[in-house]
């Protein structure tokens, strides 16, 4: 895979997320927390038959982006797709020097299709790092990713994260066919332990994924859940959170508009101690607690 | 030269015309900009009830702008003066605080709830096409219009926006209206009504089925409006509808309008308004002008000579 090199330098703030509403003003002077701008198109490439890798040159700025954060693409018109809304894309990785940032994404519409036609030495409008990514607990030993499809992508940069801080990943990765799992290769580059699931070889049922956990649980522990990508896995997650008092993390989609918490177009409801609470995922998110998260 | 920006809505007053147009405006936008250097902050509407909003998809991309049904959201008036209120004052922006009731006696008695120290000004939100049934608001017609403003205007001394929607036939007698019963500005205008069909499955775009047009493709209809409105009223037109650049700017201010809200640029280019603003301060730079308060209303409309008048000359 084209993409173990991926490294977060920022590795310090991102285990100390601070929420971004506190962070325009820490020397009393006004500064960005977000860059919109220009980048540099230095890679665009299949990783399988379904995913293209985007690899981009940029401001420090956005290539401080942390695990699970997201960035507005404004993507190219082509022909008849003229999209004029942005398109929120998932860091699949990002590092400092050289300052470059990382998209992983499939062609499905629009947008996509925008990003397709892309070469390198073109220039494409990003806007981030936003929202709030994951959060890795210094203290946490074992953690267990579990991601299917497009949110692999979005897991994929907290393996080298987990590695850096010194945290075993256990990384459950599912897809309909093997040749579809991406990031497998980059987990186990940081030492992850990855067990692929699929459609095609009847593995990937939320049946078997909670005996695998129930059975990462018994043999090495775990101190939290990482997920992405599937209801039906974040449901599994949430039973064997509520069971074994296991703390967890979901990063969430939701169609967007502005990307900043303007608009209130991508509002989820999340249930807080039986309270249903609307929240935006984009600014609130799009990780949140596994627990009050809904399908 | 310097150009001088700062405008005038009735007593108060800018230092440059532009500011966010309601519903596109929170802290979030701090990300990207210093909030002093705009003209005003809008907030987004707040109703005195808690409101969780309306069914998704909230949002549908057309070609040229994006129809919405978000159906205000709202955390209810005391979240706002103990949590929205205190984030913005801080800044030395005018804050406008945009509100909206059910009834014109909700409106009254949010007005005065919300005209508290740190409000510079209460945009009434007369227009919004995603709280009533079908679309309706009060600014459809000149008589509701002048009822509820009456009202508000004798329940507040903060200066008084009237928004205007672009969903009524005749918006300079609506402007008329809300001149006469109080309104110390008008703002021009909420977003169309309109509707959008998914094909792949038969059902509305939108979970509200209907929603507000917005972005450049309402440009030219409500550029139209705002010269109606500054025609037919001597109050402060505030021109909203489309506007991305200061091109955009300049043409609504030439047509009447004392000073621009900006809206759904904002999610395409967050620093839109930034850019609107330098943009402005260009654009009178290479023609001369001295204060951008000089462009409202320079529309020139007269006729005048053909510039191609070669026949006039002696025959050679």
């Amino acid at each position: 895979m084209p993409c173990q090199h991926v490294s977060f330098a920022m590795i310090g703030t991102m285990l100390q997320i601070s929420t971004h509403r506190e962070t325009n003003e820490t020397d009393g002077r006004w500064h960005a927390t977000a860059s919109s701008e220009a980048a540099t198109v230095i890679e665009n490439t299949p990783v399988n038959a379904e995913y293209r890798r985007l690899m981009l040159s940029c401001s420090a700025l956005a290539a401080s982006a942390s695990p699970g954060q997201f960035f507005q693409l404004l993507c190219p018109e082509v022909g008849n797709d003229k999209p004029f809304l942005r398109r929120p894309m998932s860091v699949y990785g990002a590092r400092r020097s050289p300052a470059q940032v990382e998209f992983l994404y499939k062609v499905t519409g629009a947008g996509t299709r925008g990003l397709d036609s892309l070469s390198p030495g073109d220039t494409l409008d990003i806007f981030g790092p936003l929202g709030v990514g994951f959060h890795l607990d210094p203290s946490w030993r074992n953690i267990v990713v579990v991601g299917r499809g497009a949110g692999l992508a979005t897991l994929a940069p907290l393996a080298q994260a987990a590695r850096e801080a010194d945290i075993h990943v256990t990384a459950i990765l599912s897809a309909r066919r093997p040749d579809l799992l991406v990031s497998v290769e980059l987990f186990r580059s940081y030492g992850a332990d990855v067990i692929g699931v699929t459609d095609s070889e009847a593995t990937s049922g939320p049946a078997n994924v909670e005996k695998i956990i129930r059975g990462v649980i018994a043999s090495r522990g775990c101190d939290a859940f990482f997920t992405c990508g599937s209801s039906r896995l974040m449901r599994v997650l949430q039973r064997l959170g509520g069971e074994f008092g296991i703390p967890g993390q979901i990063a969430m989609e939701q169609q967007m508009a502005c990307g900043i918490g303007l608009c209130h177009c991508c509002v989820r409801d999340f249930n807080v101690a039986g309270d249903i609470v609307s929240r935006r995922v984009c600014w609130d998110g799009p990780v949140f607690d596994l627990e009050e998260a809904m399908p | 030269m310097s150009v001088d920006l700062s405008v005038e809505i009735g007593s108060l007053r800018l230092r440059n015309p532009v500011m966010p147009a309601s519903g596109t405006f929170a802290e979030g936008l701090e990300k990207v900009m210093d909030f002093s250097r705009l003209g005003a902050l809008v907030g987004k509407t707040i109703t005195r009830e808690l409101r969780t909003g309306n069914p998704l998809p909230r949002v549908v991309e057309q070609p040229g702008g994006m129809i919405n049904s978000i159906g205000i959201p709202s955390k209810g008036l005391d979240s706002f003066l103990k949590k929205t209120l205190p984030l913005y004052v801080k800044h030395d922006t005018p804050f406008v605080v945009s509100i909206s009731a059910p009834t014109a006696e909700g409106f009254v008695s949010l007005a005065r709830d919300v005209s508290v120290e740190g409000v510079a000004a209460i945009e009434a939100n007369i227009s919004c096409p995603n709280i009533e049934e079908d679309g309706k608001a009060f600014a459809m017609t000149a008589e509701s219009t002048a009822r509820v403003t009456s009202m508000l205007r004798k329940a507040t001394s903060l200066p008084l926006w009237a928004k205007l929607t672009p969903n009524t036939g005749d918006i300079a007698a609506v402007a008329r209206a809300a001149e006469a019963a109080g309104a110390d500005a008008l703002v021009v205008a909420n977003t169309i009504l309109a509707m959008a069909v998914d094909l792949k499955t038969f059902r509305p775009s939108l979970g509200n089925i209907m929603g507000g047009l917005s972005g450049p493709a309402v440009k030219p209809i409500v550029l139209r409006q705002v010269y109606q409105c500054a025609r037919a009223a001597k109050i402060p037109v505030i021109g909203c509808g489309g506007i991305s650049t200061a091109e955009d700017a300049a043409e609504f201010m030439l047509a009447g309008a004392a000073a621009v809200q900006v809206g759904t640029a904002t999610f395409v280019q967050p620093d839109a308004m930034l850019r609107v603003i330098d943009g402005l301060e260009q654009f009178c730079l290479h023609r001369d002008i001295a204060r951008v308060r000089d462009l409202t209303g320079a529309l020139i409309v007269e006729e005048s000579d053909e510039p191609d008048v070669a026949w006039m000359e002696p025959a050679q």
